[in-house]
């Protein structure tokens, strides 16, 4: 399954993508709001995790834009300690779940994923979709 | 006022000594400039009155070395008629004012009185420069942890990140290695001490990972990451509860006295961060108290107007006079023996200063510490 992922930080998305591509996803990783913009609007991704805090556009606006594109999209935010305010924010904006940099535990991440992505598979079979 | 009397005849010496001390003030008298320098090296004066002429040192002598060894040191000089040279020089030297022979009690009195208040006023000003200092000095402190803060986090969170995908990765590999081994491939004699050494290595790195995250977590608090959080009435009385069952383990080897005052007003604040402040107050105590004949504290709340006052006494060996601008520092320690040095005073002193309110401290070596708290009335703050 596609999985989108967003940080401002280069080595933050390799690390999540080793784990992640490790556990079977299809990983495309992004610096740039924009881009994740574009990338969102030319791919269907399900799942996207999502830094709170990126240049140039405020995480709380790009999942908004990011939720207008795909409103199925289920977005997992990414925060630093500071911006506990704004997790409520994006919380009440849709966002599925968020985790605190640098995180505890990997595996925590990867289980909610894995929840995602089963409801988005479970969502698909009803539908009669294929993968 | 500690007034320094030196004259070399008693006749003028006693009734200036009882006229002040019946006003109030602590008279110490010498009978020449030898004998009160003598005096001043064991207890300084707030004030001396020197006579001009006397033997073996006469006034301006004394007052020449007194400014040389404390050049703020206030001395009135007594004089006459004949010393008008002396006088002007006196004035010149630095000395505060003069008398005239024969000293007129009342004249003396609005002398004493006049350095008195000057003496206040300069207090005051040096207290209020002090604390401005301070402020700006935290404040700076405050955005440069901020800063540090955020420029590690993401590091540690790909470090502690790539860390936990080799522990995650690391069994794959152990578990082939001892296939291989089984299967009869010679492992090179290094081979054992790896596959033992590795997860400790990996173990490490988290842990390391781990205090970094503390750190960088203490730093944010200290900035006051949740600054956005909007203020809501705190009960201060119900703070010290808390904190007090909290810390129920610690202060069980102290004698605790709790004078709270009922229907104190609820300040602005946050109230979990204000149990932080209270608790913070408390464990310092508690670590000054560690080995001390008959510890005690005493929490008192009260209610001056407009403002609400938490303070906490022990009576504890006291904070230096050279330490006390530094204890609300970061990571700044009295006494490296006791535990580390952390960010609690400065946490708390960070709150306080968030919520509007101020933290000051009265320490002494003989009589201990209080750490006292004061903030806005709640719903005040915003006319003032």
């Amino acid at each position: 399954m596609k999985l989108l992922i967003v940080d401002d930080e280069e080595e933050i998305l390799n690390m999540l993508r080793r784990n992640l591509e490790m556990e079977g996803y299809e990983v495309k990783t992004t610096t740039k709001p924009s881009e994740a913009v574009n990338m969102m609007e030319e791919e269907l991704f399900n799942l996207v995790l999502l830094d709170i805090k990126m240049p140039g556009m405020s995480g709380i606006e790009l999942l908004e834009e990011l939720k207008r594109i795909n409103p199925l999209a289920n977005i997992i935010m990414m925060t630093g300690y500071s911006s506990m305010a704004n997790v409520v924010d994006c919380l009440g904006s849709g966002a599925m779940d968020y985790f605190v940099k640098p995180f505890n535990d990997l595996d925590l991440i990867i289980q909610a994923l894995d929840q995602a992505r089963s409801r988005v598979e479970r969502w698909r079979a009803a539908m009669g979709l294929s993968q | 006022m500690k007034i320094l009397l030196v004259d070399d005849e008693e006749m003028v010496r006693k009734p200036f000594e009882r006229f002040l001390s019946e006003s109030g003030h602590e008279v110490i008298t010498a009978g020449d400039g030898v004998e009160a320098l003598e005096i001043l090296a064991g207890r300084p004066a707030d004030l001396i009155i020197t006579d001009l002429r006397m033997p073996r040192m006469d006034g301006l002598e004394l007052l020449r070395r007194v400014k040389v060894l404390k050049p703020d040191q206030d001395l009135i000089i007594v004089t006459g008629y004949a010393e008008m040279d002396s006088t002007v020089e006196a004035l010149r030297l630095g000395a505060a004012n003069y008398l005239m022979k024969p000293v007129n009690l009342e004249e003396l009195a609005i002398a004493v009185d006049r350095i008195e208040k000057q003496q206040a006023r300069d207090r005051k000003l040096k207290e209020h420069e002090t604390r401005l200092v301070q402020a700006r000095k935290m404040a700076d402190l405050g955005l440069l942890a901020g800063g540090v803060a955020h420029e590690i986090n993401n590091p540690n969170t790909f470090v502690r990140g790539n860390v936990q995908t080799l522990q995650r990765f690391w069994p794959t590999v152990e578990q082939f290695v001892r296939q291989a081994r089984q299967a009869g491939v010679e492992p090179s004699a290094k081979l054992d001490f790896i596959l033992e050494e590795t997860p400790k290595i990996i173990e490490a790195m988290l842990e390391g990972t781990n205090r970094i995250k503390k750190i960088v977590e203490a730093m944010a608090s200290f900035t006051g990451s949740d600054r956005d959080r909007p203020l809501i009435p705190v009960n201060i009385n119900a703070c010290v509860h808390k904190a007090l069952d909290v810390l129920a383990e610690d202060l069980e080897t102290v004698e605790l006295k709790v004078n709270l005052q009922s229907n104190l007003p609820p300040v602005g604040g946050l109230p979990e961060e204000l149990v932080d402040v209270t608790v913070e107050l408390l464990k310092n105590s508690v670590k000054a108290l560690h080995g001390r004949p008959e510890p005690r504290i005493r929490i008192t709340t009260e209610s001056p107007p407009h403002l609400v006052r938490l303070m906490v006494e022990d009576n504890g060996p006291g904070i230096k006079a050279e330490d006390q601008s530094r204890i609300f520092s970061p990571f700044f320690s009295g006494d490296p023996r006791i535990g580390r040095p952390g960010l609690g005073l400065s946490k708390v002193y960070a709150a306080v200063r968030r919520f509007g309110g101020e933290t000051t401290l009265s320490s002494n070596e003989s009589q201990g510490t209080a750490f006292i708290i004061s903030l806005p009335v709640w719903g005040e703050r915003w006319n003032s």
